[in-house]
């Protein structure tokens, strides 16, 4: 039996981005980018090292800023954005159980969502570890656990299946098809083709910097 | 505010783990305290003298310790960034790291405060007074350096670049923290310096939270 996901909100989500670009250390890294997505839909961002896929993941959920463009987000609630990205955000010093209590707790979730999300992706082994003392793919479940504990209905993802084996990157697979089906919307970024469909794909290739660059 | 509670918590849970971190830092304040009687000589009068200034000085250094991996640890594991982007406010988020570093940093200073001021040789008037002014300086310490520490996250040389950034912001605190301790050991009263001291408290309690949120902002950058 598949465990239910905890309760979203049902309200109709449009994120729209229109015309992005970004700057990092004075070089334009991408420009002119926009896309839009309706609730029920995944975006996969593709692209080279070094294109800005974790740059413009980064300034989706607000951790940097762009350099010009707009994003809009209905409903206008950033609290509606989960974001996961290289690092995987776990205390070293706590146990996996601990670090799981404390996202609920702070995402406002439900005790049962906790439970929910070990069952997902089955940690009830290493539950009592301390964070650091497992390997990076434990470390990887634990950290995208996260993801099923909070009723955000917007996902950011970075690279989540590094370091994960075939099993689990079908764990991953099926716990992003069942957000997206149940209405939520996921963009992640990648280089493995995801074991679902994404109905939304960009290469950042295809937005390279025009504005030519000032030579110093 | 259960959010606030739950940072709190996670915190002082983190502290328990790596208590080493905790004892470091009291130990330091104490073996520093303990060093003046050994270079100054135990003439009467002059510990007395300089005993509220050693105890507050040493309390800043101490301080500036722990500061330096307030933010730098969540910053390192990728919290920070999962902190930020969370359903929380980030002025929230600073407020509770800032809590829980006075509650292993400065109370713990507070209490060891009494005993090393018998080895500087305070008069024992002095005693309440000294436990007063730490209590209410000490909070103060922890909300400035929260905005030093936030300011040279990722700085290269952090070490050195945070102590020049908060030291000269720590002198009203010393100075209004020593007088009020001296004042009242003299048997004046000293109302007034605590009411300065209670002053700076609030006003630093108002303004270094959200100083500091936007100072991790910009690091996150």
């Amino acid at each position: 039996m598949v465990p239910t996901m905890s309760t979203r909100s049902t309200a109709a989500i449009t994120f729209d981005v229109h015309n992005l670009s970004a700057r990092r250390g004075g070089r334009t890294i991408f420009e002119n980018l926009s896309f839009s997505l309706k609730d029920g839909s995944a975006l996969m961002v593709t692209g080279p090292n070094g294109s800005g896929k974790s740059t413009l993941l980064r300034i989706l959920v607000g951790l940097l800023r762009s350099e010009a463009g707009t994003i809009t987000l209905t409903p206008e609630d950033t609290t509606e954005i989960c974001y996961a990205g290289h690092r995987d955000g776990l205390k070293g010093g706590l146990s996996v159980l601990e670090n799981l209590i404390f996202w609920s707790r702070l995402y406002g979730a439900e005790q049962d969502a906790v439970n929910q999300a070990v069952n997902r992706m089955a940690l009830d082994t290493v539950l009592e570890m301390p964070a650091d003392m497992l390997s990076a793919g434990w470390r990887r479940r634990a950290g995208l656990a996260r993801l099923a504990l909070g009723s955000a209905s917007i996902w950011i993802l970075d690279e989540p299946y590094t370091a994960l084996d075939a099993e689990n990157v079908d764990r991953i697979d099926s716990l992003l098809n069942e957000h997206v089906t149940a209405g939520g919307v996921v963009v992640l970024a990648t280089h493995q083709a995801p074991g679902f469909t994404p109905n939304h794909k960009i290469n950042m290739a295809d937005y390279p910097a025009k504005t030519p660059e000032v030579e110093w | 505010m259960k959010s606030f509670l739950t940072l709190i918590g996670r915190d002082l849970r983190l502290s328990i783990k790596h208590r080493a971190d905790t004892i470091m830092v009291a130990g330091f304040f104490a073996i520093t305290v303990i060093l003046f009687p050994f270079g100054i000589g135990p003439e009467p009068g002059v510990l007395e003298r300089v005993g509220a200034g050693i105890l507050w000085v040493t309390a800043l250094l101490a301080c500036l310790l722990s500061l330096d991996h307030l933010f730098s640890d969540d910053e390192h594991d990728g919290t920070l960034d999962l902190l930020l982007t969370a359903p929380v406010a980030p002025t929230t988020v600073v407020a509770a790291k800032i809590t829980a570093h006075w509650l292993t940093t400065g109370l713990p200073l507070t209490l060891l405060a009494p005993i090393l001021g018998v080895a500087l040789q305070m008069p024992s008037e002095s005693t309440a007074p000294m436990i007063l002014a730490l209590l209410i300086g000490t909070p103060t310490l922890s909300l400035i350096g929260a905005v030093g520490a936030a300011l040279t996250l990722g700085a290269r040389r952090r070490g050195v670049l945070l102590p020049l950034v908060i030291l000269p912001l720590y002198i009203p605190v010393l100075i209004f923290g020593v007088g009020a301790i001296d004042t009242s050991g003299m048997g004046f009263d000293a109302g007034g310096l605590f009411a300065v001291l209670g002053g700076f408290l609030l006003m630093a309690a108002a303004l270094c939270p959200w100083a500091a949120a936007v100072a991790l902002r910009l690091a996150s950058e």
